[in-house]
Order: structure tokens, then sequence, then C-alpha cells
């Protein structure tokens, strides 16, 4: 113990981070609900706030629940747990799986709640799961053993809950110093104009953070949605100039079904990037027709490894490179393995079995490489349909769908049969009134000289909305 | 009830046989051979066909059945050995189905 009180009386990269937040003045940190809260006054909350924590017996390295989506106040929280060396679990759903996976794997001693300005501070106690571990209890003296390379090195640490289509979600536990050191920068990348970021993506997801952490990387301005509607984010593009949309192919065909670009000057956009699932390459040629301004660049991540800076081969390419001196690729059976200095320190409930022998992180994620190396995602390895000992892939046949001037959008999954394993099933929206018999005969139509005749769907359902997870990816795995 | 499935299944070999070079007959419908060494299926198209007429049933009748289910597979008798077993095994299902509902 007397090793970690001597670290925390040395010099620190965290107090840096508030230091330099306060040496920004000025200059607008956060947008939330049409209030700009300054670099200056960031600092300040995160000072106070931490002064809060500690208050109220927030004792570092403790697991505190943090139930809030963006807003001034959760961000600030969230820099005063880091500053308190804290396990953070963010959770913007307080949902009863959520909440079991928590008790069940975190520990958690506190759950926080802020008000969206900073000016309230909720702390109340959790029963902790571990019955040696009560809250009350001496700080550290029951801290898991999971948490145990975090106080040793005097970090502070990051809990995901994966989204799980099956089963409980995975508690993917980060060293939070690490990731602000790699994400957040020194800023000393500071352009005289502030660039407009929009939160789109959650607080309680990696790409939520990486967006948060770009913001401060850049020293821009966080611009944070109220509600994640087609409507609202291209009222707020519009409203407050915004140079750089984190987001997700789902969420783009939103935006161009309704029309919004053409109701809202998306002008100012500089840079869309997409990710969390892969691109159809029909959308991304209607994209960039609507949205010429904008470079596309497909970003590449995950909750384990953290998002990897890359490059698009060009705007209208689902080709990528990875181009981050932080993580190493290798392609093993058509799927793609990383290995980052952003890696996960390890799943608090579930063995790490996506961990190769040799410690490389098993994306799931298929992907084929060109020679001059870069890469496609060709879809989720778990996605895979199996007809009859064929594989086919849900991505190219939505790509060649997504073409078709009567389908709006439409989703591809395998149903399970007995006599061939699987069959190919489609879901689409229409673009206009349609029968099933008539969505039947377009699809095979539209898809017939185009692919292998075992890919043609068997089963074709028209559906008025598409299943989408809260993360605004296409749900492709039933259960 | 029988008529009606026999009506329906020829309207779905119909369908089928529009994209078909070597038609399927449908003068002696009943004796048609789905699946098997005198089948004029594989595999895969038989399950095109069964869901086909999967869906032909929940539109016409409003029950959802499964032609394609263990149970269909491990039948001794094979259903898709002809087309009247297959009425049969259909008219076995909806029966069990509404029992099913009415309980």
């Amino acid at each position: 113990m007397s090793d970690e009180l001597d670290r925390r009386d040395a010099p620190d990269r965290r107090d840096e981070l508030a230091e330099r937040f306060a040496r920004l003045g000025d200059r607008p940190a956060v947008i939330d609900k049409g209030r700009t809260h300054s670099y200056g006054d960031l600092a300040h909350a995160i000072r106070t706030t931490a002064d809060r924590l500690r208050e109220r017996g927030v004792a570092p390295h403790e697991a505190v629940v943090l139930n809030a989506d963006f807003s001034f106040g959760s961000i600030a929280t969230l820099l005063a747990l880091y500053l308190n060396r804290n396990v953070v679990v963010p959770l913007v759903a307080f949902t009863e799986g959520a909440l079991r996976t928590v008790n069940d794997s975190c520990a958690p001693r506190h759950l926080v709640k802020v008000a969206d300005d900073g000016s309230e501070l909720v702390v109340e106690p959790m029963a902790a799961a571990d019955p040696g571990a009560q809250a009350g209890t001496e700080p550290g003296a029951a801290t898991p053993e999971a948490y145990r390379p975090l106080v040793e090195a005097g970090a502070a640490g990051l809990v995901l809950l994966s989204s799980g289509s099956t089963g409980a979600p995975k508690a993917i536990l980060h060293n939070l110093d690490t990731l602000v050191a790699e994400k957040a920068g020194s800023g000393d990348r500071v352009g005289s104009r502030t660039t407009n970021i929009l939160m789109f993506l959650l607080f309680d997801h990696i790409g939520g953070i990486n967006s948060l952490l770009g913001v401060f990387k850049v020293n821009g301005t966080a611009v944070l949605p109220a509600r994640r509607t087609p409507e609202e984010i291209c009222a707020l593009i519009e409203e407050h100039g915004i140079r750089l949309l984190p987001t997700s192919p789902t969420f783009l065909n939103l935006i161009l079904i309704g029309d919004y670009h053409r109701k809202h000057d998306l002008s100012s956009l500089r840079m869309i990037s997409y990710g969390t699932e892969p691109m159809p390459e029909e959308l991304l040629r209607r994209l960039h027709t609507a949205l010429p301004r904008a470079r596309l660049l497909q970003t590449f991540g995950t909750s384990e490894t953290g998002i990897s800076a890359t490059t698009s081969e060009s705007s209208e390419s689902t080709y990528f490179r990875i181009s981050d001196e932080n993580v190493r690729y290798r392609i093993v059976d058509g799927e793609l393995q990383l290995k980052s200095r952003t890696q996960f320190m390890g799943y608090l409930n579930y063995p790490d079995d996506s961990l190769t022998e040799d410690g490389w992180f098993r994306t799931g994620d298929l992907v084929e490489e060109k020679e001059d190396g870069f890469l496609k995602v060709k879809g989720r390895a778990k996605e895979v349909i199996n007809v009859g000992g064929e594989k086919v892939l849900p991505l190219e046949l939505e790509s060649i769908l997504l073409g078709s001037p009567l389908i709006d959008d439409c989703v591809v999954y395998g149903r399970p049969n007995s006599i061939t394993g699987q069959s190919v099933c489609v879901d689409v929206k229409p673009s206009g009134p349609m029968t099933r018999a008539e969505a039947r005969r377009h699809v095979r139509e539209f898809l017939e000289g185009k692919v292998e005749p075992f890919k043609l769907p068997a089963k074709v359902n028209l559906v008025e909305e598409l299943r989408v997870s809260e993360r605004f990816k296409k749900q492709r795995i039933r259960a | 009830m029988r008529e009606r499935l026999v009506g329906l299944i020829g309207n779905v070999v119909a369908e089928v046989n529009e994209r078909r070079d070597e038609k399927i007959p449908t003068e002696n419908l009943l004796d048609v051979s789905l699946y098997g060494d005198a089948g004029v299926f594989d595999s895969m198209h038989l399950v095109n066909f069964l869901t086909l007429v999967e869906e032909a049933i929940e539109d016409e009748f409003d029950v959802e059945i499964s032609l394609t289910s263990e149970k269909a597979v491990s039948r001794r008798v094979s259903p898709f050995s002809r087309v009247s077993r297959l009425i049969e095994f259909i008219e076995e299902e909806m029966n069990e189905n509404a029992e099913t509902t009415a309980a």
C-alpha cells in the first residue's frame, strides 16, 4: 500500500489532463442542450467532482457504476473518476440484465448519478456480490483479483459491457490510463478553429469513449445529442456546423431514406466515420453521391482492442488500411486478429477464449486483404449462413439488394432447418407498397445472375422496420 | 381441407415451374416424389419449395407450421417421398397446431 501512496504523490498524467483543460480557458469543450461549457469549466468541474467523490467515501480503485448518457456532468464525472483512479462502469440504460452482470462480475461499490450540468452528484452504495467484500469495508481490502494489476500500476480502469446478442453481456476490463494516454493525446494539435464533433455513439460503448477522447486530442468541441434520431442529428449538424460525425452504416441509411440530408444543410461535414458493423458498398455509393463533400472513413475497432486509426482507400471504397502504430494485425483462416496497446485486460465474467495462445484478439470479423495491404470486412464469422455446406455472407446479398430502387433497407440472416442446416432469409423494407409474393419475385430476379443459386433467399419477409439494436446495428442473429 | 391443400401445392409447383427447365408434372401431382431417388428436388430446392408451401399455408389458413423440422425429417415414412404424404403431414401439423391453440 505504501508503494501506492508514494505513487499518488508523484506527478501524474491525470492531473496534466485537467491542467491542460484549465489552460485552454474559454475554448468550448462541450455543447449540451444548447449550452456551451468551456474547457476551463470542464477542468473546474472535474476537480470539484473528484473532491466531492472523495468526500462521499469513493476511494481509489473501487468500482463505480456511472449511470448516465453523454452530458457535461457525466463527462466531468467520468474524468473525475479517472482522476481518482476508480474502475468506472458507464451504463446508459440501467436494465435488469446489465445490473445483474455488474453485480455478479464487477464488484461495484458505488452508484453515481449526476445532473446534466454537473451541479448535483448522487453517490449510493452498491452491495458487492462477493460476500467478503461488503460496502463499507476498508477500501482496497476486497479488491477483486482482476483489478489487482490496476492497483499495482496506480491506474484507473474502465469496464464496458458488450451488447451480447446471445447470453449475458461480457464485462470487458480496460486500463483507462492507457486508453486516455493513447487516444486523448497531449493536446498539441491545436488549430485556431475548433472542430465540432457529434457524440452519436453511446457513452458506455468503446466507440463513444473513443469519440470523446478524440475530441480532447484536438481540443475540439463535443456536441451532445438529446436524442439519436436522424432528424435531431441532422438538425444538430446544421445548427453547430458539425465537422465530424462518427456513426454506423445503418443510421446513415436511415438519414438517406428519410431524406433528412436534403431537409438540413449538412455541408459543414468534413468527415463521416462509420464503424460498428460492415458497410454495404451500395450504401456507400449512395452516401457519397448524397454528401459529396464529406470524406467517408471506415473505422475499425472492438470493445476489446479499442478503435484503431484507419485510412480508407477512398470515400467510395470499403477497403481500408489499419494505419495505427499501436495496432498490429494478422489474418488467420480469413479472420482478422489484432494486438493493440489499448488491448483489454480481460473479461470479468467470461474465459478469455477470444484470445489466441500468443495473445492476439480474435475479432470474429472475416476480412479479405488486397496485395497493397488494404482490408475489407466481409462479415461476422458467426453470421455466416451455412446452406448444406455452402457459405453465404449476409453483407454480400444486402449490398446488392440495396441497389434496388424498390428496397429501402434489408437484413439477411440464416433460419435453421433440419434438411440443409440453414436457409437464407431476408427481411425487406420496401420503398413503396408491395405484396410478399411481389417482394419474393423481385428479390429473386434482382439477385439472379449476380450470385450463385444457393445464395438466393428461400424466404422473403416484408417488414415495416428492420430490427436495429440500440447501438444502430442490424441484428442478424436470431434467438 | 385436403382439396384446398392440393390446390395450394399445385399453385406453388406452378410458381416453381416458371423457373425450371425440367417441369414438375402437375397431372398426377399427388404421386410426385419430392426428394430421394426419383425426387424432383435436391435438398436446397426442397427447402425452398417447403418454405413456399409454409408461406402459402400461412396466407391461406393463418397458421404457422414447419415442414423442415426434425419431426418432418425423422419420420419413418418420409413426408417428402410423395406429395400425398406431405399433405398428410401438413394436415397432422395443422390439427396439432389447432389443438395447442385451443388448449
